[in-house]
Formats: structure tokens, C-alpha cells, sequence
């Protein structure tokens, strides 16, 4: 009986423990649960309307909370600021300043009354409050908007702010490296690079901000932007209401060039001192537009390299292998006019060129492999999930909607986007990265400690670390030139470098013929022929397109003038004088003495892994010219000059003499020469040369 | 300038100015506890096919051993390293093939897990978080690189960063016997001092039910989730070791403490740390709601006053660390270049001191009452938002509801409240300043 009951006790005490531990076993732990049935991405609604005045509307339409956002948004060519650069930087928070009713307390006390925000940027502005604020909201943008006082005051205020901030950027590696970057990628003639300094801050005035507002706050190039609370009727009337009278304008157009990729891989420092870390980028421009084909495609590529996935390569490589960093990514950034590819990672001292090494690695890898399927698969997962979640806040349906509008993407770009992400292959990935992605032509650039200079060098092509500063400018070592060598020895090599000084001095006359690319993609044909016969000396440009003269220039030893599209005008004074010494003698280098200049030689410098020899000449309120001779070919690189004058400020002007040639008659012609001065480009290409070419001397008349 | 800025949010975004919470419609939740102790809140919104999978462990820097400091944060980096199941590695990997985000942070009091999935994978994010609460698994390779990943954090967020070291430096001036004396990014050397044993001890402390508080908020079904959460926690042990939590009381100094630290960054920074009551208490509300008055908007008066009036600052405001245990608030400022520090610390005593003598108009109550209405409208706009904040107020307080309810009591803060509070915790003898200057090489 006892045992009866044990054995029952036995079998009741199974039967009581097999449910539960058949239970527990459902728990399969060594497998992840199976996913359910995916659900279904829905895509929010957005409405497009326009007001008479060409205002473009976009609502959004979502009661979730009780709140209204309401977004300007411009759209113009980029900006070129030239020596007010930063000017951009402080024009939203002055127009934010106060109105012509309001100064800055007054306002700023409305607007936190409502418990609302009201933000400005060069490209627009942004208020939001709770529904039941939306007219006040309004009327306060809407002011705003049409009398900002912009106020003298405000403006000094945000300019001492703004020269602190400078000041304390100068230690902030994170800082340095995205202006080292932005200037080495677009260079600081382009929008996309320009550096603000101390200096174009003071030349800030309020008038430079009065006339961007008046130029480019259009309603005839912006969207308004309406998320919330709201429905579009409504919406509409409100935005008619408070922006119906504002007045449609003419906006200026440029077009920019798309700057190129360096030539070669250059390795740039910025030396800080006291760094523990290396802030470290691999950078250059991508030409893809966000309608590109290639766009969803580079994506996905990004994303298996270095996107914000943890698996993605970079970091399951430097972080979760190597543990050289805490982080390390890459970004594909298309752009309409110029794009850009960055690899980056703060990683310590010590693993500074090993870290590089991995990055190259990692970038070739993706260029030379196919990808494995589960990568593929894994990076579109995940990319989908990122799209799906994105769509959780209702912004984003409005960002669709304006992204289709300003970037010209299909009407169906983001309903059919799970899909073409579903489509991309191993191949397509191979081939963007193959065709995007230049690691032989790529900046790898770094802010830290100096003491990692010798590592880096077997980064760059010419074995060369260049240095910069803070702003972006490099940091020019320049010594004293070897004892004998002077400023006549300079140019003399010079000289017997191209062909000889004998020989060049003896020209009659030289024609050269060829084209000349100006910025915005436009060619012209380019005409210069000079005589250097005593008594009769001359020399004449023509710039012409198609068969038309666009630009003349004539310059004689009796006078000169210029015709551009239209009245001729006399070239006098300094500027004739300039010209004279310059076109009408083949060897004026060396004859200083007719226009009074003093010389210098100020020595040796390195600049990106050559040495130069460093002439300056000089003439007080009239030229101020310094020129580079590569000391190996002893030929004249390049020159710098600068000219003041009141309306302009400081000029100054470069010309670099690239890629001497000898098309035969023993004397080397540079066949590129490439002027810049301010934003303006402009390379003159040879085609042909003749010496001693017949001359028809009627080319010189100056009647 | 953009940076600086970021610099200033960073330093803000780690005060919590009014904890985010309510909006005009409540938000619903089902809360319960499993036998091993484990409390669970579910959260259902279909509004997008996203769920949020959370765990708040109640373990951060204020629970370190002094000689082990670092220990919370370094341990949120090694339980992403695998389990029993999870090979090292794929812990990210699976959210990442089911689409899905997933990332940690560790605070002087809590460390925070969370997965964000499309909603048909609630079961993989249990699964993993089940895991990770189970049986983690801790080797020695994860430990080592993960030693020097952290490492790298700290230099890339403290050492490399401009006033990186600020916090730390003004929390080291404010305490002197209490764990917040340290922040949660800790010692290097401690850490290098570690043992596996250490960190199994750690795990078998801390990382058990019934100090964690599993949060999930989405495109959910309740009772599928409630079956689906018993399935993956109901069988994992409850914790048998008593858990450590500081009883010390920092003492009520009675003589500022004034300090300089000379470092790398150009611009002065000025910091006033005064100490304030734990979070939830009525008087911290008080505090928090005087801290708008002086620094909520351009109108706000250390703004008015330091930045735009007086022009001697990029940046002025005041901002409490809201913490568990009595913690601080901070008033600072960001020196404009050629100004002396003491010349804004002046200027912001001067608007302190009206804040003890003069109650806030009846116009300015109503602009903090609006400000108030229009944050809390705008807090709790997301599944993760929603899922975190439930678990904050459940593991602070013990009331989840506070997600719906806080706001009132803000709002029942009146004039004399904030003036009593400026007097009481505003105090110059109780106060730390520090100076961050230049130092000239």
C-alpha cells in the first residue's frame, strides 16, 4: 500500500511536472523565434496646393497630438559669400532679432508666452505651438517674415558670439576636420567650402543681411511645410491668410562647378597639440544627384561599408575586431550639385596609420569582391526596418513629398522604394562602388597629435604629409635658400630651364591659340599673339565662341585697351604699366628696373611635398607679386598677387603655369594656365604655339 | 558655432528639464509582475507597424564598489557579447536582419536596453532580452576588446572633446561621500583591475528579474504579448544576493567651494552647482520650475540678461541633474572671448538674487504654465519614448502613471514656491563654482 501510494505519488508528481516541463520546453532557446507575418508599410499622406504668389503647400495631416508645425523652406542656388563668409551663419538668428514693431525682448516674450518656437535659417524658417495658438503663431511668423529690423546692435551681439566661437573652435578636433575637409574637397572658391574667419566677420554690415533678405525670401521659390493637427483646407487658408500678400521676385541664378577629385591620394594633418585621439577621414566628391539611378544602389553599398548598421564592416572591424575606436562609419551623401563619400573614426595614437590601413582595406574589399548574399540580405533588412520606423513621425511623409518636389524624383520615388531597395543586387553594389569610389584619388585626412607624421606618409602618393591649420590653410615651412642663390640666379634658371635666356630674349614674336574653360561649363576659343620687335611691340587676346568676339585685350608700348561685350576702354595707369612689363617682353622677369620693382628672395618653402624658391617683387600701390619656382625643374609654378582696393578688399589672384611643354622649337610653353581669383576660374589650355609667327600688325591698332 | 552648440546640448539633454511626459490624451498601459519579481508594462499603439522592446535594470555608477568605478557602463558593453544561444557577435546581428535598431546607455542609476523592431519580431526582441537576463555569457575576449572600446569612448567623449571633462569635474566638486561623486564612464585603471569573477559577481547581483523593469510599447497585442513575455521570463530565476543600494547622505556644506580647472579650450565656462533635492519630491518640481523661469526660451532671464542684454556670454541657462538621491543643479555659462568669468558670474547672481526677493508676475506664471502644457504635448511622441519614460517612472517611483500625471504637479507649483526655493537651494554657502579656463602653453 505504501508502495502503491509512492508509486502513485511518483506517476501524480510526473504528471504534475511533465505539463509544466513540457511547457518549459516549448522554449526552444537555442533558435530565434520565427517572425510573424511582416505587416503591411504604410506610407503618411501629404497634400500639395499653391497660393496665386507661387507659394507651394504641403500639409501633412495627423491629430495624434495637438500640435501644428509650419516650415518655410527656400530653395536657390548655392551661396557664394566670398569675404563676408559666415555671413549665412548669423543672418537666421539676427532676422530672429526683432521686427520693425518689435524689438528682440518684446518678441522673444510673445513667442514663449505661446509656448511656441520660432526659428529662422538662411534657407527659411520654422515655427510650431499647440493648435489652439496657431493664428498667434502665425501672425508672428508672418512678421517676421516681411520686417525683420535686423537690428545693428543684434548684429554686433551675434558677431562678438560668433568670434568666440571661432576662437574656442580652434581647439574642437571635431571642428577642425569638417573645415579641413569641406576646403580640401571644394576648395574655399566654392560655397560648399568657404571657412568664416575673424576677418570676413568684421566685414559683416547690416546691409549685407537687409539684401539677402530682400533677394532671396520669394515666395516663388518656397514650399510651406504644414505637419499636424490640421486639414489641408484649413491649412490652405491660414497659409493664404498670413502669406497670400507676400510678393512673388525675381531670384539670381548660378551655376557652380562640381570640384573634382584630387589627382592623386593626399595625406593631410591638422597638428594639435595635446590630442589623445586621431580624428581621422577619407574623403572625396561624388557626382550622384539624389534622382540618380545609382542612388539606392550606392545606399545599400554604404550601408554594408559603413552605414548606421553595428554590423556593418567598418565597425565589426576597427571597433568589435580591432578595438582601435568606439565607433567607425561611412557616409554616401548625394547631393544636386556635388556629393561626397567620407569614411570616419576617432581612433588613439598609436593605431592612427594601422586604423588606416584597415580603412583602405575595408574600401577596397567592396570595390574588388562581390558581397556575400547574406551581407546583401542582412543590409536590406535593415534598411527596410530604418525606412519603416522613419515613417512613425509625420515630418516624414512631409520630407517625402518636398524631396520628390526639389529634387525632381519620380511622383512614386518612396511608395516603390521598399521595392528597387528589394532589387538591388551583388552586382549593382560591386559596380557603384567600383564607379563612385576612387581610394588611389581620395584625401585621408587627420586632426591630432603631430607625432603621428611619420606614419602616415606611406598613405600619400608623393610620400608627402601636408600640414594645415585650423582654418584649413596650410601651414607653410619656409627656410633660407642655399647660400649663391639669388634672385637673379632664380630666374635665370627659370629661364634657361624653357628653352634659355639667349634664346627666349632673341623672340620676334610668339602665337599661341587654344581654349579657355571658364566656371559654369562654358568654353571658349582663346587667340594671343605678341610682337616683341623694337618700336612696334604689341600684344593681342581674343577670348571668342563660336566665331564671335567676346573679350579683347590690346596692349601696346603706346597705350592699350579692352572690349568686353561692348564699348571699348582704355587700359591706363598701373594696370597699363603692369601689362606692358608683362606682354611685351619674353624675359620681363628679368627686367625689373622699368617699373621700379625691389626683389626678394624669402627663401625655400615646402608645399605639398615640393620646395619652391620664393621670389617676391614688389612696388608699393602698385603690384605686390610673389612667385614659386619648382627648385627641381627650376620653372616658374606658379604666382600669387594681391591687390587692394575699397570695394573689394583684399584681391588676390593665382596663376599656376602646369605641365611644360616642347612642341618643337626648343623652347617649353606651359600648355595649362589656371587663374583664379575669388570665385572665378578660369584655365587656359594650349593648343597650338608659333614662334616668330608672321604678324599682321593691324591687330595692334588702337584706333 | 554649430558645435559649441552641440556641446551645450549635450550638456543639457543630460539635465532632465521636466521629465518628459503626457500628452493630452493619456497614455494607456497593463502592468504586472512576474513570479521571479520581474515588473512588466505593455503599451499598445497601431498607429506604426514598430514596437519598442525595453529593460531598465535598476543598477548604474551609484551602485559601483569605489574601487571598481566604471563597472555599470563597462558591463552594458559586455552584454551585447552573446549568451548561451547568442554567439559573440550576433547579438546585433539578429536585430539588424530583422530591421530593427538596438543600443544600451548606463546612468549614475539605471541602465537602459532597448530594441526598436517592425512589430512582427516583439518575439525576437523577448527572446534576446530573455538571454541576456538568463545567461549571458562573459569571456575573456569580450572583455579585453571591449576594454579598449570603452577606452576609445572615453577619449573620444571626454578627453578629445572640447569641456568633455566638465561633468565629471563638477560632480567630483559637489560630492564628496557619495557615489555620484564619480560619473558612469568611471576608472580606466578599475577597469583594467577587473576579474571575470568581478563581472559574474556584477551579473549575479544586478542582472536578475527582480531588479528590472521589462517595457514594451507598440503595434502589439496585449494578451499575445502577456503570454509571449511569460514564455521567454517566467522561468528565469529571481536573484538570491542582496542588492546594494548607497545610503549615505552627502553632508549640507555650509562654505562655497570655489575651484579653477585650467585645461584646452579657449572660451571660460562658468559653473555654479547648487544641491537640490531627489527627483519627486515636491521641492524638486520647485527647483525644476525656477530653472525655466531663468533659462526656458530667449525670454527666459539668464538668457535676457547675460546673453543678450549684457552681451557677456554665448550661452547662459540653468538646468537640473534630476537624480535618484539628492542631486544638483547647474547654472552656466559659456564666456565670450575677452570677457572675465567673474563679470558673468556676477550678472548671473544678480538675476539669482531677484529670483529670491521678487515673486514672477502674473504674465510670466502664465508663460511657464503654457510652456509646461506645449512640452508635455510634445514629449511621448514615439514608441521608445513612451516605452523608456513608463519604465523611468516605475522604477523611480513606482508608479507608472506618472506618465499622465506629473504634469500636474508642475502645475501646482505657485509663485512663493519658486521664491522659497530659490532662497533655500540657491545658497552661495552650499554652492560649488568652478572656472574652466585657457591654459596659456
Amino acid at each position: 500500500m505504501k508502495l502503491l501510494n509512492y508509486i502513485f505519488l511518483a506517476v501524480l508528481m510526473a504528471g504534475l511536472l511533465l505539463p509544466s516541463t513540457s511547457l518549459l520546453s516549448q522554449v526552444d532557446r537555442s533558435q530565434a523565434p520565427e517572425a510573424g507575418p511582416a505587416p503591411l508599410i504604410e506610407l503618411g499622406e501629404s497634400t500639395l496646393l499653391s497660393l496665386p504668389n507661387g507659394l507651394q503647400i504641403i500639409v501633412v495631416e495627423n491629430h495624434r497630438l495637438p500640435k501644428v508645425s509650419w516650415t518655410l523652406s527656400l530653395e536657390y542656388s548655392p551661396i557664394f559669400e566670398g569675404n563676408k563668409a559666415g555671413m549665412l551663419d548669423l543672418f537666421g538668428e539676427l532676422m530672429r532679432s526683432g521686427t520693425e514693431n518689435k524689438p528682440k525682448p518684446e518678441l522673444d516674450e510673445e513667442i514663449d508666452f505661446l509656448g511656441a518656437h520660432i526659428s529662422v535659417n538662411p534657407k527659411g524658417m520654422r515655427g510650431s505651438s499647440l493648435t489652439k495658438h496657431t493664428n498667434e503663431l502665425l501672425s508672428l511668423m508672418s512678421e517676421v517674415l516681411f520686417s525683420p529690423s535686423f537690428p545693428e546692435k543684434e548684429l554686433n551681439r551675434l558677431r562678438t558670439q560668433a568670434l568666440s566661437g571661432l576662437l574656442a573652435s580652434e581647439s574642437s578636433p571635431s571642428e577642425i576636420s569638417s573645415v579641413l575637409t569641406r576646403v580640401l574637397k571644394y576648395g574655399e572658391a566654392h560655397p560648399y567650402g568657404e571657412v568664416t574667419t575673424s576677418k570676413s566677420l568684421d566685414l559683416l554690415t547690416r546691409e549685407d543681411f537687409v539684401t539677402f533678405h530682400k533677394t532671396y525670401f520669394k515666395p516663388n521659390i518656397a514650399y510651406l511645410i504644414v505637419v499636424g493637427d490640421i486639414d489641408p483646407n484649413t491649412a490652405y487658408a491660414k497659409a493664404n491668410t498670413f502669406f497670400g500678400a507676400w510678393k512673388r521676385g525675381d531670384i539670381p541664378y548660378k551655376r557652380w562647378d562640381s570640384p573634382a577629385r584630387p589627382q592623386t591620394t593626399r595625406t593631410c594633418l591638422v597638428p594639435l597639440e595635446g590630442s589623445v585621439q586621431s580624428v581621422i577621414k577619407l574623403t572625396h566628391v561624388v557626382s550622384m544627384p539624389p534622382n540618380s539611378d545609382d542612388a539606392i544602389a550606392a545606399s545599400v553599398m554604404n550601408s554594408i561599408l559603413g552605414g548606421g548598421a553595428f554590423s556593418g564592416r567598418l565597425m565589426q572591424n576597427l571597433r568589435e575586431d580591432k578595438a582601435f575606436t568606439y565607433g567607425a562609419r561611412s557616409i554616401f551623401k548625394t547631393d544636386p550639385l556635388v556629393g561626397s563619400f567620407t569614411a570616419y573614426a576617432d581612433v588613439r595614437n598609436e593605431v592612427t596609420d594601422s586604423s588606416i590601413v584597415e580603412f583602405l582595406y575595408e574600401i577596397r574589399r567592396i570595390m574588388d569582391e562581390p558581397v556575400d548574399s547574406a551581407s546583401l540580405a542582412v543590409t536590406k533588412n535593415y534598411m527596410t526596418g530604418s525606412f519603416a520606423r522613419s515613417l512613425e513621425r509625420p515630418t516624414t511623409a512631409a520630407r517625402f513629398a518636398l524631396n520628390i518636389e526639389r529634387y525632381n524624383l519620380p511622383k512614386d520615388y518612396y511608395s516603390t522604394y521598399l521595392e528597387k531597395l528589394s532589387a538591388v543586387t551583388i552586382e549593382d553594389v560591386q559596380r557603384v562602388a567600383k564607379n563612385y569610389i576612387r581610394p588611389d584619388q581620395i584625401f585621408i585626412t587627420c586632426v591630432g597629435n603631430e607625432s603621428v607624421i611619420e606614419s602616415l606618409k606611406k598613405f600619400s602618393t608623393n610620400g608627402v604629409v601636408e600640414l594645415y591649420d585650423a582654418y584649413g590653410q596650410p601651414l607653410i615651412e619656409r627656410t633660407a635658400a642655399s647660400a649663391g642663390v639669388t634672385v637673379e640666379s632664380v630666374i635665370n634658371d627659370h629661364y634657361n630651364a624653357i628653352g634659355g635666356v639667349n634664346t627666349i630674349s632673341k623672340l620676334k614674336g610668339v602665337a599661341r591659340t587654344g581654349s579657355i574653360e571658364m566656371g559654369g561649363g562654358m568654353t571658349l576659343n582663346f587667340v594671343h599673339t605678341a610682337n616683341y620687335k623694337k618700336g612696334r611691340r604689341g600684344a593681342h587676346t581674343s577670348f571668342s565662341i563660336s566665331g564671335q568676339e567676346v573679350v579683347t585685350n590690346v596692349v601696346t608700348d603706346n597705350g592699350g585697351y579692352s572690349v568686353q561685350m561692348g564699348p571699348r576702354s582704355p587700359t591706363e595707369g598701373n594696370e597699363l604699366a603692369i601689362a606692358q612689363w608683362e606682354e611685351l617682353d619674353p624675359t620681363y622677369l628679368l627686367n625689373t628696373s622699368d617699373l621700379g620693382l625691389k626683389t626678394e628672395l624669402l627663401g625655400v618653402e615646402q608645399l605639398n611635398g615640393k620646395s619652391y624658391h620664393v621670389v617676391k617683387l614688389h612696388k608699393e600701390g602698385v603690384i605686390n607679386l610673389t612667385c614659386y619656382f619648382d627648385k627641381m625643374s627650376k620653372m616658374l609654378s606658379s604666382t600669387k598677387a594681391i591687390t587692394e582696393s575699397e570695394n573689394e578688399g583684399t584681391m588676390v589672384v593665382t596663376t599656376k603655369y602646369n605641365n611644360y611643354l616642347d612642341l618643337g622649337d626648343g623652347i617649353l610653353f606651359p600648355m595649362e594656365v589656371i587663374t583664379t581669383a575669388g570665385t572665378q576660374r578660369m584655365a587656359i589650355r594650349i593648343g597650338s604655339v608659333t614662334i616668330n609667327p608672321d604678324i599682321d600688325l593691324t591687330l595692334f591698332n588702337l584706333n | 558655432m554649430k558645435y559649441l552648440l552641440s556641446c551645450i546640448a549635450f550638456f543639457t539633454a543630460i539635465t532632465s528639464l521636466l521629465a518628459q511626459t503626457a500628452t493630452s490624451t493619456s497614455i494607456n498601459f497593463t502592468e504586472f509582475d512576474l513570479n521571479n519579481g520581474l515588473h512588466v508594462i505593455l503599451h499598445e499603439d497601431h498607429s506604426t507597424p514598430i514596437v519598442a522592446v525595453t529593460v531598465m535594470y535598476h543598477v548604474g555608477s551609484k551602485n559601483e564598489d569605489p574601487s571598481r568605478t566604471g563597472m555599470a557602463h563597462f558591463f552594458e558593453h559586455l552584454l551585447f557579447e552573446g549568451s548561451e544561444n547568442i554567439e559573440r557577435g550576433e547579438f546585433d546581428h539578429y536585430v539588424e536582419n530583422a530591421g530593427g535598431v538596438l543600443n544600451a546607455n548606463t546612468s549614475q542609476d539605471r541602465t537602459f536596453y532597448y530594441e526598436l523592431l517592425p512589430s512582427n519580431q516583439l518575439e525576437l526582441g523577448l527572446w534576446l532580452e530573455s538571454e541576456r537576463m538568463l545567461h549571458a555569457k562573459i569571456q575573456q575576449i569580450g572583455i579585453d576588446t571591449q576594454n579598449e572600446v570603452v577606452k576609445e569612448e572615453k577619449r573620444q567623449r571626454v578627453d578629445n572633446r572640447p569641456y568633455g571633462t566638465m561633468i565629471a569635474e563638477t560632480m567630483d566638486a559637489c560630492y564628496d561621500v557619495h557615489p555620484y561623486q564619480w560619473t558612469p564612464i568611471g576608472s580606466m585603471e578599475h577597469l583594467d583591475a577587473a576579474t571575470h569573477a568581478d563581472f559574474m559577481d556584477f551579473y549575479n547581483t544586478f542582472y536578475v528579474p527582480n531588479n528590472a523593469t521589462l517595457s514594451i510599447a507598440g503595434d502589439l497585442n496585449i494578451d499575445e504579448a502577456k503570454s509571449l513575455v511569460r514564455k521567454y521570463f517566467s522561468s528565469i530565476p529571481k536573484g538570491t544576493k542582496a542588492i546594494p543600494r548607497p545610503t549615505v547622505t552627502e553632508p549640507t556644506r555650509t562654505e562655497e567651494r570655489r575651484s579653477i580647472v585650467y585645461g584646452k579650450d579657449r572660451l571660460p565656462v562658468v559653473i555654479q552647482a547648487y544641491p537640490i533635492p531627489a527627483q519627486g519630491t515636491p521641492d524638486y518640481y520647485a527647483v525644476d520650475m525656477l530653472n525655466q523661469v531663468l533659462s526656458t526660451g530667449s525670454s527666459s532671464r539668464l538668457n535676457k540678461a547675460v546673453v543678450d542684454e549684457k552681451q557677456l556670454a554665448l550661452y547662459c541657462g540653468a538646468f537640473s541633474f534630476g537624480l535618484e538621491d539628492p542631486g544638483v543643479t547647474f547654472a552656466f555659462a559659456m564666456v565670450n572671448m575677452g570677457v572675465e568669468p567673474s563679470e558673468v558670474e556676477d550678472a548671473m547672481n544678480e538675476e539669482i538674487e531677484k529670483m529670491k526677493t521678487d515673486l514672477i508676475s502674473d504674465r510670466e506664471l502664465q508663460k511657464l504654465k503654457n510652456q509646461i502644457e506645449s512640452q508635455f504635448v510634445s514629449s511621448n511622441s514615439t514608441m521608445a519614448g513612451i516605452a523608456e519614460e513608463l519604465a523611468n517612472y516605475h522604477t523611480y517611483f513606482g508608479d507608472a502613471n506618472l506618465i499622465n500625471t506629473e504634469i500636474d504637479r508642475y502645475l501646482a507649483i505657485t509663485p512663493e514656491d519658486i521664491k522659497r526655493a530659490a532662497n533655500t537651494y540657491y545658497n552661495a554657502n552650499s554652492r560649488a563654482t568652478i572656472y574652466f579656463l585657457y591654459e596659456e602653453k
